[in-house]
C-alpha cells in the first residue's frame, strides 16, 4: 500500500512538474495552449494528490493531516482548489503565477514523502481538532492565492507605470479584477483564520488535559495572534480603501513571507506543542 | 497549377500609382466581366485597396500567358501605358500565389502588420465576384481556405494583440486597468481634437458617465450636449476629479494644470480608487511627477507612442509563428488542388459501377412485376447505397494518392483495372 501510494504521490508530482513547465512556457511565451496545458496538468496533479489523502486514510482509518508530508498533500490540494476557483474566466492567466509556488510545495512533499507514508499519522481526536486543522489549511491556502495574486498585481502595476504594456502584460487580467480577486482572497482567509483560532480555543477549552493549562501561551498560539490581527488590519484597510493597489499587494506580500518565515524557524526549533511552558525551565 | 496573383501594394508602389490603378468598387462588376471576356472563360477576383490592387484568377491555361493577358488588361482598363505600371508589378504563380493571398488575408502584408480591415476588404472582393459569377470550384475554395487560415492566424497568435492608434491604445490600457467601463466616468479637460477623438473611442467602448470641463462654459456646453455629458465649470475641476476615473487633457495650457496635489486630495476622497489619466496636450497638462502617485497611471503623448511602437513590435515577433500557420495552410490547399487530378477518373468509375447497378436492377424489377412503387424505391436506394458505401474508401484513397504519389502512374494503373477509356 505504501508503495502504490508513493506511486501514485510521485506521478502527481510529475504532473505538477509539467504544469509548472507549461506555466514558464505561458509566462515567457504567452501562448494560450501552455495555459490550457497548465491548468489541466494541475488537474490532473491534484486529483492524483486527493487520490494519495484517500488511500492514505483507507490505509491508517484517521485523517492523514499530521505527518509533513501528509499536511503537504492537504495544502497542495486546497491551494490548487484556490487556483482553480480563484483564477478563472478572464483570470485564467493567473494560474501561471500559482503554478511554481505550489510546485515548491510539491516538491518538499515528495522528499517529506518516503520517510513518513511507512507510518500511520497521529489521529485527530474530535471533530474540534479535524475542523480546526481543515480550516487552518484552507486559510493558508487563502494567503497562499492572496500572496500570487499581489505578485500578478505588483507585475500588471509596474509595467504600466512604466509604460511598458505588451507581452504577459496583455494576457493578465485587468488591474481592477486583481485587486477585486486580492480582497476576496485576504476576506476568505481572514474569515478560515480567525474561525480556526475560534474553534482552536473551543477545541481547548474541552480538552485542557491534552494541550496543558496554558497552551494560549504556545509558540504556535503566540504566531497565530498577531497573523489574525494583521489579516484583520489588512482587511479593514482595504475595505474602507485605506490600503489599496500597490500598497495592499506588499503588505500582502509581507504578511506571508513573514509567517512563513515565523513558521520554518518555528518548526526547526521544534516549537509545535502546546506544552512548551510546561516543559521550559521558566514553568512554575 | 493555374492560380495566379498579379498586382501592386505599398510595398511595391507609390501612393500616386496605387490611385491610379485603383477599381472603384462600382466599376469591380464591369472590370470582372471584361477581365472574363479576354482570358476567355476562367475565374477571377479583384482586390482594390488603398494599399494594393490585385488580381486573383484560375485558369486551364498555362499560368504565364495567364499572367500576360491580366497585365494588359490592366493597362487597358486604366489606360495607363506598361512601361509605367509593369515594373512595380508583381506575378505569383501556382503555390506562390496561394501563399500570398494566405499573407495578405492574414493581414501579414499589411502597412500595419496584424490590423483587421483587410480581412473584411478580401471577403468584399470574394463576395463581389461571386454575385458576379465570375468565381469557381478553385477560386472558391481557395478564398475559404484563405478566411480560415487568416482566422487560424488571429486566434492562435498575437498578432492583432495591442493597438496602434492614440486612441485605441487609450481604450485598451482603459480595459487593461478597469474590469468594466460601463461603471466608469470619463472627464475630458479642455476640447482638442484628439481629446474629443479620445472621447469618442471611449464612448464606443461603453463609458458610463462624461464629465467636460473647459475655461469656456459655452464650449464645454455645446460639447456635453453633443455627447451627452455633463458640463462642469473649470473653477469645479477639483470636485469633478474625484468623480472621475478616466481624465483625458487636451488643452492649450503653457503649464500643466493638474499638480500632484490634485491627484492625492482626489485619491483620498475616493478611497484611493484608481485613475487613469492620458494627457493628449503638447505642452502637457498634467505634472508628469502625477506617474509616481499610488493607484494613478498616467500617459503623456511619448507614452501613447511608446506603447503603439511596442505594440507593433510585438506584432512582428510573432509573424515567424503566422508564416508557418500559412505554410501549413498553403500545404493543405496545394494537396487538395492535386487531388482534383483524380476527378474525372473517380466520375468515370462512379458511372461504371452505377451503371452496372442500374443494369442488375432493372434486371430485378423485370423478373418482379409484383412489386410495389414503394418497394421499387426501396431497393433501388439500397442499391445506390451500396455502390456508394463500395466507392467511398478507394476514392478517398485515390485523392490522397494522386495529391502524393505520381499522380499520372496512379491514374493510369486505376483506369487499366477499371477498364475505362483513357481522358
Amino acid at each position: 500500500m505504501t508503495i502504490l501510494t508513493l506511486a501514485v504521490l510521485f506521478a502527481g508530482a510529475l504532473a505538477y512538474a509539467g504544469a509548472t513547465a507549461a506555466s514558464a512556457l505561458y509566462l515567457s511565451r504567452k501562448r494560450e495552449m501552455a495555459l490550457i496545458l497548465t491548468r489541466r496538468l494541475a488537474l490532473l496533479g491534484a486529483g492524483l494528490f486527493l487520490l494519495v489523502f484517500l488511500l492514505r486514510w483507507a490505509a491508517w482509518g484517521c485523517l492523514p493531516m499530521t505527518t509533513a508530508a501528509d499536511a503537504l498533500v492537504v495544502f497542495v490540494i486546497l491551494a490548487t482548489a484556490v487556483m482553480f476557483v480563484s483564477a478563472r474566466d478572464t483570470t485564467r492567466a493567473v494560474s501561471s503565477f500559482y503554478l511554481p509556488a505550489i510546485f515548491v510545495l510539491v516538491v518538499l512533499c515528495a522528499c517529506a514523502a518516503p520517510a513518513t507514508f511507512g507510518q500511520a499519522p497521529r489521529a485527530l481526536h474530535g471533530v474540534f481538532l479535524a475542523g480546526h486543522v481543515i480550516l487552518a489549511f484552507l486559510a493558508y491556502a487563502f494567503f497562499l492565492g492572496a500572496s500570487v495574486t499581489s505578485v500578478a498585481y505588483l507585475f500588471q502595476s509596474r509595467h504600466l507605470k512604466k509604460h511598458h504594456t505588451v507581452g504577459l502584460f496583455q494576457a493578465l487580467p485587468p488591474l481592477e479584477r486583481l485587486d477585486q480577486s486580492l480582497f476576496l482572497l485576504i476576506r476568505h482567509g481572514y474569515l478560515m483564520f480567525a474561525a480556526t483560532l475560534l474553534v482552536g480555543a473551543v477545541w481547548a477549552h474541552f480538552d485542557r488535559e491534552l494541550l496543558g493549562p496554558r497552551w494560549y501561551l504556545a509558540p504556535k498560539i503566540l504566531q497565530a495572534v498577531p497573523m489574525v490581527l494583521f489579516y484583520a488590519f489588512v482587511f479593514h484597510a482595504r475595505q474602507c480603501g485605506l490600503l489599496r493597489g500597490r500598497k495592499l499587494a506588499f503588505a500582502v506580500l509581507i504578511g506571508f513571507s513573514l509567517m512563513l518565515g515565523i513558521y520554518l524557524v518555528r518548526a526547526l526549533l521544534g516549537l509545535s506543542y502546546y506544552h512548551f511552558w510546561e516543559s521550559s525551565p521558566w514553568a512554575s | 497549377m493555374g492560380v495566379v496573383a498579379v498586382g501592386l501594394s505599398h510595398h511595391t508602389s507609390p501612393l500616386a500609382l496605387r490611385e491610379r490603378l485603383h477599381f472603384p468598387p462600382e466599376t469591380i462588376p464591369a472590370a470582372l466581366r471584361e477581365l472574363q471576356n479576354r482570358l476567355h472563360g476562367g475565374a477571377a477576383v479583384i482586390l482594390s485597396t488603398c494599399n494594393r490592387v490585385e488580381i486573383y484568377a484560375h485558369h486551364e491555361k498555362d499560368a504565364v500567358a495567364l499572367c500576360d493577358d491580366i497585365r494588359a488588361f490592366i493597362g487597358c482598363w486604366h489606360r495607363i501605358p506598361d512601361s509605367e505600371f509593369v515594373p512595380s508589378l508583381y506575378e505569383h504563380k501556382g503555390p506562390e500565389a496561394v501563399g500570398h493571398l494566405f499573407r495578405v488575408t492574414a493581414s501579414l502584408d499589411s502597412l500595419v502588420v496584424g490590423e483587421a480591415q483587410i480581412l473584411g476588404q478580401v471577403h468584399e472582393a470574394f463576395m463581389l465576384a461571386q454575385d458576379q459569377q465570375t468565381v469557381d470550384k478553385v477560386l472558391s475554395a481557395l478564398f475559404q481556405r484563405a478566411f480560415s487560415v487568416a482566422k487560424q492566424v488571429r486566434t492562435e497568435t498575437r498578432i492583432g494583440a495591442g493597438k496602434v492608434s492614440v486612441a485605441s491604445i487609450a481604450v485598451d490600457l482603459a480595459v487593461s486597468i478597469f474590469i468594466d467601463l460601463a461603471d466608469k466616468t470619463v472627464m475630458i479637460v479642455g476640447s482638442g481634437k484628439m481629446g474629443e477623438s479620445t472621447l469618442k473611442s471611449l464612448l464606443a467602448r461603453g463609458v458610463g458617465r462624461i464629465l467636460l470641463v473647459n475655461r469656456s462654459a459655452e464650449k464645454a456646453l455645446v460639447l456635453a450636449e453633443e455627447l451627452g455629458g455633463e458640463a462642469v465649470p473649470f473653477e469645479d475641476l477639483d470636485e469633478a476629479l474625484t468623480r472621475a476615473d478616466i481624465v483625458v487633457t487636451s488643452t492649450a495650457a503653457a503649464t500643466p494644470i493638474l499638480s500632484p496635489g490634485h491627484f492625492q486630495r482626489a485619491l483620498r476622497k475616493r478611497a484611493n480608487a484608481p485613475m487613469f489619466v492620458i494627457d493628449i496636450a503638447v505642452p502637457r497638462n498634467v505634472d508628469p511627477a502625477v506617474n509616481e502617485l499610488d493607484n494613478v497611471y498616467l500617459y503623456d503623448v511619448d507614452a501613447l507612442k511608446q506603447a503603439a511602437a511596442e505594440n507593433l513590435e510585438a506584432r512582428r515577433e510573432e509573424i515567424d509563428q503566422c508564416l508557418r500557420l500559412v505554410d501549413d495552410g498553403v500545404a493543405k490547399f496545394v494537396q487538395w488542388m492535386q487531388s482534383l487530378i483524380a476527378e474525372p477518373a473517380i466520375l468515370s468509375i462512379s458511372e461504371e459501377l452505377h451503371g452496372i447497378r442500374e443494369r442488375e436492377l432493372q434486371k430485378l424489377l423485370d423478373a418482379h412485376p409484383d412489386l410495389t412503387g414503394d418497394q421499387r424505391e426501396a431497393v433501388t436506394q439500397m442499391t445506390r447505397r451500396i455502390v456508394n458505401a463500395i466507392l467511398q474508401r478507394p476514392m478517398s484513397q485515390l485523392k490522397r494518392e494522386v495529391a502524393t504519389d505520381d499522380p499520372s502512374f496512379v491514374l493510369q494503373l486505376v483506369r487499366r483495372i477499371f477498364g475505362l477509356k483513357e481522358s
